[in-house]
């Protein structure tokens, strides 16, 4: 337990830990600013030709902050990752880098509970990191904009929660989101492992990140079929998921959820991926040379 | 005495390259044990291998009569060691340095204890600033502070005197004097400046491209009663083959070249150039070398 | 048998009110609706539109002669297809003599007498109204409007305690959804293997907005900002 907490404080004490949260609360204030002055433009934008066949359209009711914070989680749940990777990337490679690794295995501690440590230490950062965009993309959005049910626009498709129908999808959604972020700290970590300086690892996992993103968003039938079902980034997106709403006919069903399931296995691939990126971390980590 | 490191045929390989090669030695309890080489002689794999950094390809490291593959944490909770550079987290404050590697080490330090031991590498007044701050000199003792924060037995020192001026190598010597005399503790201590090894060190290890080539007590090293002659002869191999029919084979150190190093009592020199001239060996000079320095650069120099 | 089928359909028929001249009908029919000059109502509005899946929602709905209506959300966000509003038939029915009356008879099934209705004003949005009116009551029960601009859609209606003002307690409005245009390129978009499988399932299906409706306020007059 002790362990844990020096790793925290390590972390918590670096000025790099508080460049991802300014970051975050600089885009999350900014997201807020525009739709504040320029939401029901966005809004009839983000509804993109529905306006021709419907008409009042309550812009007004759609923007509140429920709404903004789904607008600030869909752009900010695929960057985010990389903040995670400015710390999770450093655990290792960065006293690899500094020099004071060779001090750290050199201690009465082994090294399985040392990268224990380590990881969860970036874990909670990522936690905490999670909880600070909740508190600004939910809370602060709902104190900004006020709260009215939630329309959610998906492919072909727009799905309406009354708003005592929200909170606990968000509480799922960041859960979730906790699980697709930790699985990305997770690689930047095994790079970590096998790095000496930080800088490769932070690398390496946005551009992983960077091109995954591409291939799931690409609409191409051929990797559709073929590797976007594997790839981590396409499961990351689970968090929308429990915003997907059971309906009949065409009134929403409260409390459900279209596919739980869906969301439970790619919940699933995402743990399996952390385990993988984890074991071999594991597996390296215990028998690396370490000459830095 | 009883010894604190035993190390047996120790050997590691990285690809196609011995670090280490074969290499046996023992350090007794409370002695300064100088471990001597050529940068990339293997020092530094050695003592990462004694500190589990690196594993061992092959042979038995035993410290405190433990196996470390299998003790590592009892051992390494009764050992202190600074590996190089003193680095340490740069953007904490030295107290916070210390006291992160003390609760490493398995200790609890509150405050007072804690500026106690940097009051006595007097950095007592700038435990609260940040290692970033701090020269090299106080970073080196900021470092030793930290290797000895748990109270460690044996104390592990790579080069510690590298890139210090004269005052810090001098306080460097006074401390390791301080612990191995007044504290009892055993310091094994790597270095490539002879002359200081000449200054500190009980023992000596001599290692070069990875394998040992002296070992024993700095005395007998040293001493004018065994002396070490360098012979110049036209060739090498001719005099060693001859020589290994006499009983004089055994004090052959070493060859380079076409000079021969061999270690002989005072009074058997001339014993011995009578001995060559009768089995008409040629010899150009004959040199005594008594130094460390003249020593070690005749078992390594090419 | 078929002969004797319109024998007996003919007796059915004819037992019943002797049939209204078609003019006469429109009139008293558009007379009723000619009683409410403006009304507030509360409703239920729901939506059943494929792609859309929302709760029901609770509405305000607005009403000023001669053509001004406004649905007002009380609470969430709910989808008003176009059209659906602005069906107007009190104003429709008022435009006498712009609209040519042809009878059709009677609906085999219901007894109603069908009307259909087309207007000599080229510039009228509505092409061909088919009404399906209660002779007794005096009251629309479904129309059916081809329009020229947003196709062609069904009202239902069904009376009850505002009957007297021609006002129902239940609209139902059907078209179809072919021409909707559905969100599209939503970006990362999470695919649950449920939601684009319904993308084959969603054209060419009709789509209906019910509005039930409760404490009416009839002729209390409304002010007119309301509509802005």
């Amino acid at each position: 337990m002790s362990l844990l907490k020096i790793e925290i404080f390590k972390i918590f004490k670096r000025p790099r830990t508080y460049i991802a949260f300014s970051v975050i609360a600089l885009i999350i204030i900014l997201i807020q600013i525009a739709l504040k002055f320029g939401g029901e433009e966005y809004v009839g934008l983000m509804l993109s030709g529905m306006g021709d066949s419907f008409e009042q359209i309550p812009s007004k009711d759609i923007l509140n902050g429920y709404l903004v914070c789904f607008v600030i989680l869909n752009l900010l749940l695929i960057h985010i990752p990389i903040l995670v990777a400015l710390v999770a990337g450093d655990a290792v490679a960065g006293e690899a880098n500094m020099g004071t690794l060779r001090l750290l295995a050199s201690k009465p501690v082994s090294r399985v509970k040392l990268l224990v440590v380590k990881f969860m230490a970036s874990a909670f950062y990522t936690l905490i990191l999670l909880i600070w965009v909740a508190v600004l993309a939910l809370f602060l959005s709902i104190a900004l904009f006020g709260v009215n049910w939630l329309g959610v626009p998906r492919e072909l498709q727009f799905n309406i929660m009354e708003s005592d129908d929200v909170l606990w999808r968000y509480s799922l959604a960041f859960c979730f989101a906790a699980i697709g972020l930790i699985c990305v700290a997770a690689l930047a970590f095994m790079l970590s492992v096998f790095s000496e300086n930080s800088i490769g690892p932070i690398v390496v996992t946005v551009c992983v990140i960077i091109v995954f993103t591409i291939l799931t968003q690409m609409q191409i039938p051929f990797y559709d079929e073929t590797i976007k079902p594997y790839l981590f980034t396409t499961h990351m997106l689970g968090w929308k998921g429990f915003f997907y709403v059971r309906g009949v006919e065409g009134v929403t069903e409260k409390g459900s959820i279209e596919n739980l399931s869906s969301i439970i296995k790619s919940a699933g691939i995402l743990i399996g991926y952390t385990a993988v990126f984890l074991g071999i971390a594991f597996w390296y980590f215990k028998r690396k040379n370490i000459l830095s | 005495m009883s010894s604190v490191i035993e190390v047996r045929e120790l050997t590691k390989s990285f690809n196609e390259i011995t670090a280490v090669d074969n290499l046996t030695f023992t350090v007794k309890e409370k002695e300064v044990y100088g471990f001597l080489g050529e940068n990339g002689a293997g020092k530094s794999t050695t003592i990462r291998m004694l500190l589990t950094l690196i594993r061992p390809t092959n042979g038995e490291i035993k410290i405190f009569g433990l196996d470390l593959s299998t003790h590592r944490k009892e051992i390494l909770e009764r050992t202190g060691a600074i590996i190089e550079k003193p680095d340490l987290y740069k953007y904490l404050t030295a107290i916070e340095n210390l006291s992160l590697f003390a609760v490493m080490s398995g200790l609890r330090l509150d405050r007072n204890q804690l500026m106690d031991k940097l009051e006595k590498v007097g950095l007592g007044e700038r435990a609260d600033s940040k290692i970033k701050t701090y020269s090299q000199g106080m970073k080196q003792r900021l470092g030793i502070a930290v290797a000895l924060v748990h109270d460690p037995d044996l104390i592990i020192l790579d080069e510690p005197m590298n890139g210090l001026d004269p005052q810090g190598i001098a306080d460097i010597r006074n401390l390791i004097n301080h612990l191995s005399k007044d504290l009892g503790k055993t310091v094994f201590i790597s270095s490539h400046l002879l002359s200081e090894m000449e200054q500190v060190a009980d023992s000596l290890l001599i290692i070069h491209k990875g394998k040992k080539i002296a070992e024993g007590n700095m005395h007998e090293l040293l001493s004018p009663e065994q002396s070490r002659i360098e012979i110049e002869t036209n060739s090498a191999s001719e005099f060693v083959q001859k020589l290994n029919q006499t009983n004089w084979g055994p004090k052959i150190i070493s060859v380079n070249g076409k000079k021969i190093m061999m270690q002989l009592k005072k009074d058997d020199v001339p014993l011995l150039i009578q001995k060559l001239s009768e089995m008409k060996i040629d010899i150009y000079s004959v040199h005594k070398k008594n130094s460390l320095e003249d020593y070690f650069l005749s078992l390594t120099g090419d | 048998m078929r002969r004797a089928f319109f024998i007996i359909a003919a007796c059915l028929l004819g037992s019943q009110l002797p049939a209204q001249i078609p003019e006469d009908l429109i009139s008293k029919v558009q007379a009723k609706l000619e009683k409410v000059n403006d009304y507030t109502a509360k409703g239920k509005l729901k939506t059943n539109v494929v792609f859309i899946k929302a709760p029901v929602a609770s509405v305000k709905v607005y009403y000023k002669k001669p053509d001004k209506m406004k649905i007002v959300n009380e609470k969430g966000i709910s989808f008003i297809p176009k059209g659906s509003v602005n069906i107007n038939l009190a104003k429709f029915l008022s435009a006498a003599g712009k609209y040519e009356i042809v009878d059709a008879g009677k609906e085999a099934t219901t007894g109603l007498r069908i009307l259909k209705l087309l207007p000599t004003d080229e510039n009228s949005d509505i092409v061909l109204s088919t009404l399906y009116i209660d002779e007794k009551a005096e009251l629309i029960l479904k129309a059916k409007n081809t329009t020229r601009d947003n196709g062609t859609y069904e009202l239902e209606m069904s009376y009850g305690n505002y009957a007297l003002f021609g006002l129902p307690d239940k609209v139902i409005f059907s078209f179809n959804t072919k021409d909707y245009k559905l969100p599209k390129g939503v970006t990362f978009d999470y695919d649950d293997g449920v939601g684009k499988k319904q993308e084959d399932n969603l054209k060419n299906k009709k789509g209906k907005v019910e509005i039930t409706y409760s404490e009416y306020l009839i002729n209390k007059g409304v002010d007119d900002a309301i509509f802005k």
